[in-house]
Protein backbone atom coordinates (compact mmCIF):
# COMPACT_ATOMS: atom_id res chain seq x y z
CA UNK A 1 0.00 0.00 0.00
CA UNK A 2 2.71 2.51 0.55
CA UNK A 3 4.04 1.53 -2.41
CA UNK A 4 1.33 2.29 -4.06
CA UNK A 5 0.98 5.57 -2.16
CA UNK A 6 4.49 6.50 -3.11
CA UNK A 7 3.12 5.97 -6.98
CA UNK A 8 1.23 8.88 -6.77
CA UNK A 9 3.56 10.65 -4.54
CA UNK A 10 1.14 10.79 -1.67
CA UNK A 11 4.04 10.99 0.92
CA UNK A 12 5.35 14.11 -0.99
CA UNK A 13 2.08 15.82 -1.60
CA UNK A 14 3.66 19.33 -0.43
CA UNK A 15 6.99 18.67 -2.92
CA UNK A 16 4.40 17.77 -5.46
CA UNK A 17 2.29 21.07 -4.88
CA UNK A 18 5.59 23.03 -5.33
CA UNK A 19 6.31 21.27 -8.74
CA UNK A 20 3.32 21.86 -10.36
CA UNK A 21 3.31 25.70 -9.03
CA UNK A 22 6.69 26.06 -10.59
CA UNK A 23 5.60 24.39 -14.09
CA UNK A 24 2.57 26.70 -13.93
CA UNK A 25 4.40 29.78 -12.96
CA UNK A 26 7.07 29.62 -14.98
CA UNK A 27 5.30 28.48 -17.96
CA UNK A 28 3.03 32.24 -17.66
CA UNK A 29 5.11 34.49 -16.21
CA UNK A 30 5.76 37.37 -18.14
CA UNK A 31 2.97 36.73 -20.75
CA UNK A 32 0.17 38.78 -21.02
CA UNK A 33 -2.31 36.09 -21.92
CA UNK A 34 -0.99 33.60 -19.18
CA UNK A 35 -2.90 30.96 -18.28
CA UNK A 36 -5.84 31.86 -20.91
CA UNK A 37 -3.31 30.53 -23.47
CA UNK A 38 -4.21 27.13 -22.50
CA UNK A 39 -7.58 28.32 -23.96
CA UNK A 40 -6.25 30.08 -26.70
CA UNK A 41 -4.75 27.44 -28.11
CA UNK A 42 -7.46 24.85 -28.16
CA UNK A 43 -10.22 27.75 -29.43
CA UNK A 44 -7.76 28.50 -31.95
CA UNK A 45 -7.82 24.26 -33.37
CA UNK A 46 -11.11 24.24 -32.95
CA UNK A 47 -11.56 27.37 -35.50
CA UNK A 48 -9.89 25.53 -38.20
CA UNK A 49 -11.04 22.21 -37.69
CA UNK A 50 -14.10 23.87 -38.30
CA UNK A 51 -13.30 25.79 -40.97
CA UNK A 52 -11.59 22.59 -42.41
CA UNK A 53 -14.51 20.63 -41.89
CA UNK A 54 -17.50 22.45 -42.10
CA UNK A 55 -16.78 24.35 -44.89
CA UNK A 56 -14.61 22.45 -47.52
CA UNK A 57 -15.56 19.31 -46.49
CA UNK A 58 -18.99 19.49 -45.17
CA UNK A 59 -19.04 17.19 -43.31
CA UNK A 60 -20.54 18.52 -40.16
CA UNK A 61 -23.70 19.02 -38.62
CA UNK A 62 -25.49 22.19 -37.29
CA UNK A 63 -23.52 21.40 -33.66
CA UNK A 64 -20.43 20.72 -35.07
CA UNK A 65 -18.27 23.83 -32.85
CA UNK A 66 -19.47 22.60 -29.69
CA UNK A 67 -18.95 18.87 -30.77
CA UNK A 68 -15.17 19.38 -32.04
CA UNK A 69 -14.28 21.80 -28.84
CA UNK A 70 -15.67 18.65 -26.31
CA UNK A 71 -12.90 16.68 -27.47
CA UNK A 72 -10.08 19.21 -28.26
CA UNK A 73 -10.21 20.83 -24.85
CA UNK A 74 -9.58 17.12 -23.39
CA UNK A 75 -6.72 16.11 -26.02
CA UNK A 76 -4.94 19.61 -25.36
CA UNK A 77 -4.63 18.22 -21.90
CA UNK A 78 -3.31 14.94 -23.15
CA UNK A 79 -0.99 16.19 -25.65
CA UNK A 80 0.51 18.78 -23.76
CA UNK A 81 0.97 16.56 -19.77
CA UNK A 82 2.06 13.75 -22.31
CA UNK A 83 4.84 16.08 -24.16
CA UNK A 84 6.05 17.71 -21.21
CA UNK A 85 5.47 14.57 -18.76
CA UNK A 86 7.80 12.51 -21.40
CA UNK A 87 10.88 15.22 -21.11
CA UNK A 88 10.44 15.68 -17.14
CA UNK A 89 12.83 13.10 -15.97
CA UNK A 90 15.69 13.85 -18.24
CA UNK A 91 14.55 17.60 -17.90
CA UNK A 92 14.96 17.44 -13.96
CA UNK A 93 17.68 15.29 -13.86
CA UNK A 94 20.01 18.01 -11.97
CA UNK A 95 17.34 17.73 -8.97
CA UNK A 96 17.00 13.17 -9.26
CA UNK A 97 20.56 12.91 -9.21
CA UNK A 98 21.14 14.77 -6.32
CA UNK A 99 17.94 14.20 -3.84
CA UNK A 100 16.37 11.16 -3.43
CA UNK A 101 13.14 11.84 -4.89
CA UNK A 102 10.93 9.45 -6.89
CA UNK A 103 11.33 9.63 -10.12
CA UNK A 104 7.52 9.48 -10.58
CA UNK A 105 6.99 12.83 -8.76
CA UNK A 106 7.98 14.56 -12.35
CA UNK A 107 5.79 13.16 -14.63
CA UNK A 108 2.94 13.18 -12.41
CA UNK A 109 3.61 17.05 -11.65
CA UNK A 110 3.78 17.68 -15.44
CA UNK A 111 0.30 16.00 -15.64
CA UNK A 112 -1.46 17.67 -12.81
CA UNK A 113 -0.50 21.63 -13.98
CA UNK A 114 -2.11 19.87 -17.27
CA UNK A 115 -5.11 18.89 -15.15
CA UNK A 116 -5.65 21.92 -13.30
CA UNK A 117 -5.99 24.03 -16.73
CA UNK A 118 -8.06 21.23 -18.21
CA UNK A 119 -10.47 21.81 -15.21
CA UNK A 120 -10.34 25.61 -15.23
CA UNK A 121 -11.62 25.10 -18.90
CA UNK A 122 -14.02 23.12 -18.15
CA UNK A 123 -16.99 25.93 -16.43
CA UNK A 124 -15.81 27.47 -19.64
CA UNK A 125 -16.74 24.67 -22.48
CA UNK A 126 -20.10 24.00 -21.21
CA UNK A 127 -20.97 27.47 -21.05
CA UNK A 128 -20.09 27.22 -24.84
CA UNK A 129 -22.29 23.62 -25.05
CA UNK A 130 -25.47 25.53 -23.71
CA UNK A 131 -24.77 28.75 -25.42
CA UNK A 132 -24.80 26.84 -28.77
CA UNK A 133 -28.27 25.43 -27.46
CA UNK A 134 -26.82 21.73 -25.78
CA UNK A 135 -29.90 20.68 -23.52
CA UNK A 136 -28.10 20.69 -19.67
CA UNK A 137 -28.40 16.91 -18.19
CA UNK A 138 -27.96 14.95 -15.55
CA UNK A 139 -24.72 12.79 -16.86
CA UNK A 140 -23.12 15.86 -17.42
CA UNK A 141 -22.42 14.97 -13.55
CA UNK A 142 -20.22 11.68 -14.64
CA UNK A 143 -17.73 14.29 -16.58
CA UNK A 144 -15.70 14.15 -13.40
CA UNK A 145 -15.36 10.49 -13.16
CA UNK A 146 -14.30 10.67 -17.22
CA UNK A 147 -12.13 13.16 -16.46
CA UNK A 148 -10.39 11.35 -13.80
CA UNK A 149 -10.01 8.39 -16.10
CA UNK A 150 -8.37 10.91 -18.62
CA UNK A 151 -6.02 11.97 -15.80
CA UNK A 152 -4.90 8.30 -14.87
CA UNK A 153 -4.39 7.25 -18.25
CA UNK A 154 -2.20 10.29 -18.89
CA UNK A 155 -0.31 9.97 -15.63
CA UNK A 156 0.95 6.43 -16.27
CA UNK A 157 1.40 6.28 -20.31
CA UNK A 158 3.68 10.15 -19.42
CA UNK A 159 5.41 7.95 -16.69
CA UNK A 160 6.35 5.42 -19.19
CA UNK A 161 7.35 7.50 -21.86
CA UNK A 162 9.79 9.78 -19.93
CA UNK A 163 11.28 6.13 -18.77
CA UNK A 164 11.84 5.14 -22.08
CA UNK A 165 13.50 8.57 -23.04
CA UNK A 166 15.60 7.97 -20.32
CA UNK A 167 17.23 5.40 -22.02
CA UNK A 168 16.48 6.91 -25.79
CA UNK A 169 16.37 10.40 -26.40
CA UNK A 170 14.16 9.65 -29.26
CA UNK A 171 11.52 8.71 -27.52
CA UNK A 172 10.41 12.43 -27.07
CA UNK A 173 10.66 12.96 -30.73
CA UNK A 174 8.46 9.67 -31.58
CA UNK A 175 5.79 11.06 -28.81
CA UNK A 176 5.82 14.20 -30.65
CA UNK A 177 4.70 12.44 -34.14
CA UNK A 178 2.30 9.88 -31.71
CA UNK A 179 0.56 12.62 -30.71
CA UNK A 180 -0.28 13.60 -33.92
CA UNK A 181 -1.28 10.19 -35.46
CA UNK A 182 -3.12 9.38 -32.15
CA UNK A 183 -5.49 12.31 -32.06
CA UNK A 184 -6.81 11.70 -35.89
CA UNK A 185 -7.14 7.71 -34.68
CA UNK A 186 -9.24 8.73 -31.80
CA UNK A 187 -12.81 10.24 -32.57
CA UNK A 188 -12.34 14.09 -32.02
CA UNK A 189 -12.69 15.36 -35.47
CA UNK A 190 -15.62 13.02 -35.96
CA UNK A 191 -18.24 11.08 -34.47
CA UNK A 192 -17.30 7.43 -33.38
CA UNK A 193 -20.78 6.34 -35.08
CA UNK A 194 -19.07 7.52 -38.84
CA UNK A 195 -16.80 4.82 -38.05
CA UNK A 196 -17.19 1.68 -40.58
CA UNK A 197 -18.34 -1.32 -38.88
CA UNK A 198 -15.58 -3.40 -39.95
CA UNK A 199 -12.97 -1.37 -38.69
CA UNK A 200 -14.44 -0.29 -35.39
CA UNK A 201 -13.27 -3.42 -33.82
CA UNK A 202 -9.68 -1.98 -33.95
CA UNK A 203 -10.44 1.26 -32.58
CA UNK A 204 -10.82 -0.46 -29.13
CA UNK A 205 -6.92 -0.87 -28.79
CA UNK A 206 -7.18 2.81 -28.30
CA UNK A 207 -7.61 3.87 -24.94
CA UNK A 208 -9.38 6.85 -25.64
CA UNK A 209 -12.01 5.67 -28.21
CA UNK A 210 -14.67 4.73 -25.92
CA UNK A 211 -13.20 7.86 -23.76
CA UNK A 212 -13.53 10.71 -26.05
CA UNK A 213 -17.14 8.88 -27.86
CA UNK A 214 -17.86 9.21 -23.91
CA UNK A 215 -17.46 13.16 -23.84
CA UNK A 216 -19.13 13.89 -26.58
CA UNK A 217 -22.50 11.48 -25.63
CA UNK A 218 -22.71 12.40 -21.70
CA UNK A 219 -21.87 16.47 -22.66
CA UNK A 220 -24.10 16.80 -26.30
CA UNK A 221 -26.62 13.93 -25.93
CA UNK A 222 -26.91 13.35 -22.04
CA UNK A 223 -26.54 9.91 -22.39
CA UNK A 224 -24.85 7.99 -19.21
CA UNK A 225 -21.90 5.63 -19.87
CA UNK A 226 -22.49 1.75 -20.23
CA UNK A 227 -21.19 -0.53 -18.06
CA UNK A 228 -19.28 -2.18 -21.29
CA UNK A 229 -17.91 1.04 -22.32
CA UNK A 230 -17.65 1.78 -18.78
CA UNK A 231 -15.33 -1.63 -18.21
CA UNK A 232 -13.32 -0.37 -21.55
CA UNK A 233 -11.86 2.82 -20.03
CA UNK A 234 -11.68 1.64 -16.66
CA UNK A 235 -9.83 -1.76 -18.42
CA UNK A 236 -7.27 0.34 -20.04
CA UNK A 237 -6.84 2.89 -17.28
CA UNK A 238 -5.50 -0.44 -14.73
CA UNK A 239 -3.24 -1.84 -17.52
CA UNK A 240 -1.68 0.84 -18.11
CA UNK A 241 -1.34 2.39 -13.88
CA UNK A 242 -0.35 -1.46 -13.18
CA UNK A 243 2.26 -1.34 -15.76
CA UNK A 244 3.74 1.77 -14.97
CA UNK A 245 3.61 0.87 -11.40
CA UNK A 246 5.24 -2.52 -12.31
CA UNK A 247 7.75 -0.59 -14.67
CA UNK A 248 8.75 1.76 -11.58
CA UNK A 249 9.34 -0.58 -9.34
CA UNK A 250 11.77 -2.15 -11.71
CA UNK A 251 14.24 0.35 -13.19
CA UNK A 252 13.91 3.55 -9.86
CA UNK A 253 17.34 2.61 -9.01
CA UNK A 254 18.68 2.30 -12.51
CA UNK A 255 17.28 5.71 -13.80
CA UNK A 256 19.55 7.92 -12.00
CA UNK A 257 22.63 6.26 -13.39
CA UNK A 258 21.24 5.63 -16.88
CA UNK A 259 20.17 9.45 -18.00
CA UNK B 1 25.37 5.44 21.81
CA UNK B 2 23.91 3.87 18.56
CA UNK B 3 25.10 3.78 15.34
CA UNK B 4 23.39 6.06 12.84
CA UNK B 5 25.12 5.01 9.54
CA UNK B 6 26.62 1.25 9.43
CA UNK B 7 28.80 0.63 6.31
CA UNK B 8 29.43 -3.15 5.84
CA UNK B 9 31.72 -4.20 2.85
CA UNK B 10 30.15 -1.43 0.44
CA UNK B 11 31.54 -1.62 -3.25
CA UNK B 12 30.19 0.56 -5.82
CA UNK B 13 31.15 0.21 -9.46
CA UNK B 14 29.91 1.72 -12.33
CA UNK B 15 29.28 0.64 -16.13
CA UNK B 16 30.92 3.87 -18.52
CA UNK B 17 29.80 3.31 -22.11
CA UNK B 18 32.05 5.45 -23.70
CA UNK B 19 30.18 7.74 -26.50
CA UNK B 20 27.71 5.03 -26.56
CA UNK B 21 24.08 5.00 -28.44
CA UNK B 22 22.01 7.68 -26.99
CA UNK B 23 19.83 8.07 -30.06
CA UNK B 24 18.43 5.77 -32.48
CA UNK B 25 20.65 7.28 -35.11
CA UNK B 26 23.76 6.27 -33.89
CA UNK B 27 22.29 3.41 -32.46
CA UNK B 28 21.47 2.05 -36.16
CA UNK B 29 24.60 3.12 -37.09
CA UNK B 30 26.32 0.65 -34.41
CA UNK B 31 24.64 -2.01 -35.19
CA UNK B 32 25.16 -2.07 -39.18
CA UNK B 33 28.74 -2.14 -38.45
CA UNK B 34 28.42 -5.11 -36.35
CA UNK B 35 29.52 -2.60 -33.00
CA UNK B 36 26.43 -3.98 -31.31
CA UNK B 37 27.79 -6.56 -29.34
CA UNK B 38 31.42 -5.28 -28.61
CA UNK B 39 30.71 -1.70 -27.59
CA UNK B 40 33.06 -0.07 -25.43
CA UNK B 41 32.08 -0.87 -22.35
CA UNK B 42 34.28 0.36 -19.25
CA UNK B 43 33.58 -1.18 -15.69
CA UNK B 44 34.54 1.41 -13.13
CA UNK B 45 34.97 1.01 -9.25
CA UNK B 46 34.39 3.50 -7.48
CA UNK B 47 34.15 2.00 -3.90
CA UNK B 48 35.98 -1.47 -3.12
CA UNK B 49 34.52 -2.80 0.27
CA UNK B 50 34.32 -0.04 2.49
CA UNK B 51 33.11 -0.51 6.17
CA UNK B 52 32.34 1.87 8.53
CA UNK B 53 30.37 3.09 11.40
CA UNK B 54 28.83 6.15 12.63
CA UNK B 55 28.04 6.83 15.79
CA UNK B 56 25.10 8.93 16.94
CA UNK B 57 26.50 12.87 17.86
CA UNK B 58 29.57 12.77 15.61
CA UNK B 59 30.36 15.65 13.33
CA UNK B 60 32.63 13.40 10.65
CA UNK B 61 34.69 15.27 7.89
CA UNK B 62 35.25 13.20 4.50
CA UNK B 63 38.03 13.98 2.61
CA UNK B 64 39.88 12.62 -0.29
CA UNK B 65 40.94 13.33 -4.05
CA UNK B 66 38.34 14.40 -6.81
CA UNK B 67 36.99 11.34 -8.01
CA UNK B 68 37.53 9.47 -4.97
CA UNK B 69 33.71 8.24 -4.43
CA UNK B 70 32.96 11.01 -1.49
CA UNK B 71 30.20 12.08 -3.33
CA UNK B 72 28.88 8.54 -4.48
CA UNK B 73 29.03 7.52 -1.10
CA UNK B 74 26.97 9.88 0.39
CA UNK B 75 24.54 8.81 -2.44
CA UNK B 76 24.37 5.15 -1.50
CA UNK B 77 23.50 6.81 2.27
CA UNK B 78 20.27 8.89 0.68
CA UNK B 79 19.54 6.14 -0.75
CA UNK B 80 19.96 7.67 -4.27
CA UNK B 81 22.37 4.72 -5.29
CA UNK B 82 22.59 0.99 -4.44
CA UNK B 83 25.53 -0.22 -3.50
CA UNK B 84 26.67 -3.08 -6.19
CA UNK B 85 27.26 -5.36 -3.04
CA UNK B 86 27.55 -5.02 1.33
CA UNK B 87 24.91 -3.41 3.15
CA UNK B 88 24.24 0.10 4.37
CA UNK B 89 22.61 0.88 7.42
CA UNK B 90 20.70 4.09 8.33
CA UNK B 91 18.94 4.22 11.65
CA UNK B 92 17.18 8.11 11.69
CA UNK B 93 15.95 10.72 9.85
CA UNK B 94 17.81 12.00 7.50
CA UNK B 95 18.63 15.30 5.28
CA UNK B 96 20.69 14.82 2.62
CA UNK B 97 22.43 18.76 1.52
CA UNK B 98 24.64 17.15 -1.90
CA UNK B 99 23.71 20.16 -4.35
CA UNK B 100 23.09 23.97 -3.19
CA UNK B 101 19.94 25.49 -4.63
CA UNK B 102 18.76 21.81 -6.46
CA UNK B 103 15.79 22.31 -8.75
CA UNK B 104 16.30 26.35 -7.95
CA UNK B 105 13.74 28.33 -11.04
CA UNK B 106 15.56 31.17 -12.45
CA UNK B 107 11.84 32.79 -13.37
CA UNK B 108 11.29 32.30 -10.07
CA UNK B 109 11.63 34.84 -7.39
CA UNK B 110 14.09 33.84 -4.22
CA UNK B 111 11.16 33.91 -2.16
CA UNK B 112 9.11 31.38 -3.90
CA UNK B 113 12.27 29.46 -5.00
CA UNK B 114 12.40 29.32 -0.67
CA UNK B 115 9.28 26.46 -0.71
CA UNK B 116 10.36 24.67 -4.26
CA UNK B 117 13.83 24.01 -2.84
CA UNK B 118 13.04 23.60 0.48
CA UNK B 119 9.95 21.11 -0.59
CA UNK B 120 12.17 19.04 -2.83
CA UNK B 121 14.94 18.86 0.50
CA UNK B 122 12.14 17.09 2.17
CA UNK B 123 10.64 20.36 4.30
CA UNK B 124 6.75 19.81 5.04
CA UNK B 125 4.54 22.95 4.64
CA UNK B 126 4.40 23.45 8.14
CA UNK B 127 8.03 23.77 8.37
CA UNK B 128 8.40 26.00 5.90
CA UNK B 129 6.13 28.30 7.21
CA UNK B 130 7.77 28.33 10.51
CA UNK B 131 11.24 28.77 9.50
CA UNK B 132 10.55 30.99 6.02
CA UNK B 133 11.81 34.44 7.84
CA UNK B 134 14.54 32.96 9.50
CA UNK B 135 15.87 31.61 6.43
CA UNK B 136 15.22 34.77 5.02
CA UNK B 137 17.34 36.72 7.88
CA UNK B 138 19.98 33.94 7.75
CA UNK B 139 20.59 34.83 3.79
CA UNK B 140 20.98 38.67 4.62
CA UNK B 141 19.27 39.07 0.75
CA UNK B 142 16.69 41.64 2.99
CA UNK B 143 14.55 42.91 -0.64
CA UNK B 144 16.33 41.11 -2.70
CA UNK B 145 14.15 38.37 -1.70
CA UNK B 146 11.69 39.35 -3.62
CA UNK B 147 13.80 39.66 -7.23
CA UNK B 148 13.90 36.84 -9.59
CA UNK B 149 17.02 34.03 -8.88
CA UNK B 150 18.13 34.98 -12.66
CA UNK B 151 19.90 38.20 -11.19
CA UNK B 152 21.01 36.79 -8.39
CA UNK B 153 24.78 36.80 -8.01
CA UNK B 154 25.98 33.55 -7.80
CA UNK B 155 27.13 34.64 -4.14
CA UNK B 156 23.68 35.96 -3.17
CA UNK B 157 22.45 32.12 -5.16
CA UNK B 158 24.77 30.58 -2.68
CA UNK B 159 23.79 31.87 0.70
CA UNK B 160 19.83 31.90 -0.34
CA UNK B 161 20.69 28.19 -0.93
CA UNK B 162 22.55 27.68 1.92
CA UNK B 163 20.42 29.00 4.26
CA UNK B 164 17.36 26.75 3.16
CA UNK B 165 19.73 23.66 3.49
CA UNK B 166 21.00 24.53 7.09
CA UNK B 167 17.28 25.28 8.77
CA UNK B 168 16.39 21.24 7.65
CA UNK B 169 16.31 19.79 11.25
CA UNK B 170 17.09 16.13 10.83
CA UNK B 171 18.71 13.09 12.88
CA UNK B 172 21.59 12.87 10.29
CA UNK B 173 22.97 15.80 7.95
CA UNK B 174 24.92 14.82 5.03
CA UNK B 175 26.59 18.20 3.32
CA UNK B 176 28.56 17.96 0.19
CA UNK B 177 31.09 20.54 -0.05
CA UNK B 178 28.55 22.88 0.27
CA UNK B 179 31.43 25.30 2.55
CA UNK B 180 33.77 25.71 -0.34
CA UNK B 181 31.12 28.91 -1.99
CA UNK B 182 30.08 32.37 -0.48
CA UNK B 183 32.69 34.26 1.25
CA UNK B 184 34.81 33.40 3.89
CA UNK B 185 32.24 35.91 6.46
CA UNK B 186 29.68 34.00 4.68
CA UNK B 187 31.53 30.69 5.32
CA UNK B 188 32.06 30.40 8.49
CA UNK B 189 28.75 32.17 9.39
CA UNK B 190 27.51 28.51 7.89
CA UNK B 191 29.89 26.74 10.00
CA UNK B 192 28.71 28.09 13.14
CA UNK B 193 24.88 26.92 12.30
CA UNK B 194 26.13 23.53 11.22
CA UNK B 195 28.08 23.30 14.82
CA UNK B 196 24.59 24.77 16.22
CA UNK B 197 23.16 21.85 14.64
CA UNK B 198 25.25 19.34 15.67
CA UNK B 199 25.19 21.26 19.55
CA UNK B 200 21.39 19.68 18.98
CA UNK B 201 22.05 16.56 18.73
CA UNK B 202 22.54 16.21 14.65
CA UNK B 203 25.01 13.88 13.31
CA UNK B 204 27.11 15.47 10.96
CA UNK B 205 28.65 14.28 7.99
CA UNK B 206 30.74 16.84 6.04
CA UNK B 207 32.69 16.47 2.68
CA UNK B 208 35.46 19.02 2.18
CA UNK B 209 38.45 19.97 0.74
CA UNK B 210 39.82 22.07 3.25
CA UNK B 211 41.92 20.23 5.73
CA UNK B 212 42.11 23.21 8.04
CA UNK B 213 38.41 23.41 8.44
CA UNK B 214 37.75 19.69 9.35
CA UNK B 215 40.37 19.79 11.57
CA UNK B 216 38.97 22.38 13.68
CA UNK B 217 35.44 21.29 13.38
CA UNK B 218 35.30 17.74 13.27
CA UNK B 219 35.29 15.33 15.44
CA UNK B 220 36.61 12.28 13.38
CA UNK B 221 37.74 12.31 9.67
CA UNK B 222 37.79 9.92 7.43
CA UNK B 223 39.43 10.00 4.52
CA UNK B 224 39.47 7.77 1.15
CA UNK B 225 42.05 6.61 -1.55
CA UNK B 226 41.88 4.26 -4.02
CA UNK B 227 37.95 3.84 -3.33
CA UNK B 228 39.10 2.11 0.33
CA UNK B 229 39.30 3.99 3.41
CA UNK B 230 42.61 5.29 4.03
CA UNK B 231 42.70 6.68 7.26
CA UNK B 232 39.68 7.15 10.03
CA UNK B 233 40.55 8.64 13.35
CA UNK B 234 41.26 11.94 15.12
CA UNK B 235 40.59 14.98 12.52
CA UNK B 236 43.91 16.41 13.15
CA UNK B 237 45.99 13.76 11.93
CA UNK B 238 43.69 12.79 9.42
CA UNK B 239 44.41 16.45 8.02
CA UNK B 240 47.92 15.31 7.69
CA UNK B 241 47.39 12.31 6.11
CA UNK B 242 44.97 13.90 3.48
CA UNK B 243 47.97 16.27 2.54
CA UNK B 244 50.30 13.53 2.62
CA UNK B 245 48.38 12.10 -0.44
CA UNK B 246 49.06 15.26 -2.30
CA UNK B 247 52.89 15.17 -1.66
CA UNK B 248 53.11 11.42 -2.18
CA UNK B 249 51.79 11.41 -5.53
CA UNK B 250 53.70 14.38 -6.51
CA UNK B 251 57.33 12.59 -5.64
Amino acid sequence: MTELAKFFSLHRKFLLYNLLMRNLKVRYRKSVFGFLWTLIVPLTMTLVYYFVFQYIAKMGDDKFAIFLLVGVIPWTFFSTAFATGTDSLVNNFGILSKVPISATAFPLAETCSAFINLILSLPILLGAALFFGVQPALSWLLLPLLYGILFFITYALAFIAAVANVYLRDVRHLVGIGIQIWMYMTPILYSAERIPEHLRVWFYANPFFVLFDSFHRTILKGEWVGPVQFAHMAGWMFALLTFAFLLNQQVRFKIVEKI
Amino acid sequence: MKSVIEFANVSKGFTVTRGGPRDLKNHLIKVFRGGMFNEHKEARQVLDNVSFKIMQGEFVGIMGRNGVGKSTMLKMISGIYRPNSGQIIVNGHLAPVLELGAGFAEELSGYENIALNASILGYSRKQVADRISEIIEFSELKDQIYDPVRNYSSGMLVRLAFSIACHLEAEILLFDEVLAVGDIGFQAKCLKKIESLHRSGSSIILVSHNPEQIAKNCSRCIVLDQGRVFYDGPPGDGSERYRQLFHSSQN
